[in-house]
């Protein structure tokens, strides 16, 4: 009796050898083992910022300017939109299995989020549209908006940089995250990319009448 | 109804847990729970760099969860770029202490099952560089089978990569020495 119990442990523990090296075989392919390097697609894609970092001028410049003290209007601003160019390079993978080409990528569109640093107000994640289709082992530059184009009325705008006595310098700053999501034309699969840097935000100095330039 | 002290209970049900006791008994007494569990530990630290470090869509298990188990961009990345290859270091590493936990007790056991974890895995390894040749043995009955269906594209999409080789080459040896520090020396053999 105490025989077939002892056989019966050893049988409980080769049941349990075999359901290990199951799973182990399993974690192979369930990318568990298999290491560094997997991908679902034949074409990657990266993307680099082609940005300067430093001091971003919000390009500024007077909306309404009579250039006359008694009736100035040198508080009035447009921000202009401007852009930053990101480039996105699509590479074909190594070692492709026989028959096999790499397919273009399509992307949809992107967000560009604005984390705050210090006391910078809050920007909100935007979303653009932008469709565009690139052949494997090329890239594209898409112009990313980083700031929107807006009216500034008097000192009440977040982003007032000097004051009349240069007393006061505001200047913003932001780690702009822009995240892009590709699509493998033909596969359908898709990659979730990201790049980010740093912004500094900020307006020039006011050239207006009875003002230091 | 059953009761402890009913007749059934003492003529049928009694023996029967008393046999499982010490089945379980003796089963416990020839594992190395030691091993097992540094292993288990292992594993599961393993599979933070795919819930962490990596985007679920490019991790099977985590792409195919019915719930969202990815961690990806909610916490920051843990392991850099160690990440790339510590998962092969550690499936082979993991299943070379679990498996030897169940069943070595000597060097020479310990022996064979490294060298058979560290064939198999490299195998999958080169699989990946030739990857026609591996994609002619899979069968396709694998399609449609969870975990199995994968095993084209492990193939198909993997990239070999020769500092998985040295991970592999690298856990293997540190499971081994593991394997001799950790082994009982008073260990039952059930004949």
């Amino acid at each position: 009796m105490k025989k077939v119990k002892n056989e019966l442990s050893n049988n409980l523990r080769y049941i349990c050898l075999i359901v290990v090296i199951a799973f182990g075989l399993i974690g192979i392919v369930g990318s568990g083992g298999g290491g560094g390097g997997h991908s679902e697609y034949f074409t990657t894609v990266s993307l680099t910022a082609e940005y300067a970092e430093g001091l971003y001028d919000a390009d500024a410049t007077v909306k309404v300017d009579t250039s006359d003290p008694a009736d100035d209007k040198c508080d009035i601003y447009t921000f202009f939109a401007d852009e930053v160019p990101v480039t996105i390079t699509s590479t074909s993978k190594e070692n492709l299995p026989e028959g096999t080409t790499p397919n273009p990528v399509k992307i949809m569109s992107y967000t560009v989020q604005y984390i705050a640093r210090e006391d910078s107000p809050e920007v909100p994640t935007k979303q653009f549209n932008h469709e565009l289709t690139i052949s494997p082992d090329n890239s594209a530059v898409i112009w990313i908006r980083v700031i929107d184009q807006e009216d500034k009325i008097d000192r009440l705008s977040p982003l007032y940089y000097l004051d009349y006595f240069y007393s006061s310098a505001a200047q913003y700053e932001y780690t702009v995250i822009v995240k892009l999501r590709a699509e493998e034309v033909f596969s359908g699969e898709g990659q979730t990319i990201e790049v980010q840097f740093s912004l500094y935000y900020y307006d020039i100095a006011d050239e207006c009448y009875g003002m230091p330039s | 109804m059953l009761s402890k002290t009913g007749f059934q209970y003492e003529t049928l049900i009694a023996p029967k847990t008393r046999h499982m006791k010490y089945v379980l008994k003796t089963f416990y007494g020839i594992i190395n729970t030691r091993q097992i569990f540094i292993g288990i530990a292992i594993l599961l630290l393993g599979s933070l760099v795919y819930l962490v470090d990596r985007p679920p869509d490019q991790t099977y298990f985590v792409h195919s969860s019915p719930v969202n188990i990815s961690l990806y961009n909610v916490i920051p990345n843990l392991f850099g770029l160690i990440g790339n290859s510590l998962p092969t270091f550690i499936h082979i590493f993991s299943f070379i202490l679990i498996t030897a936990g169940l069943i070595c007790y000597q060097k020479r056991g310990c022996l064979i099952i490294c060298i058979s974890w560290f064939l198999v895995d490299c195998a999958f390894e080169f699989g990946q560089k030739y990857n026609s040749l591996a994609l002619k043995i899979i069968p396709d009955w694998f399609a449609g089978i969870p975990f199995l269906e994968n095993t084209e594209n492990y193939f198909l999409y993997g990239t070999f990569d020769i500092i998985d080789l040295a991970a592999i080459t690298m856990g293997t040896v540190i499971a081994y020495f593991v394997l001799l520090s950790t082994n009982k020396s008073e260990r039952k053999i059930v004949p």
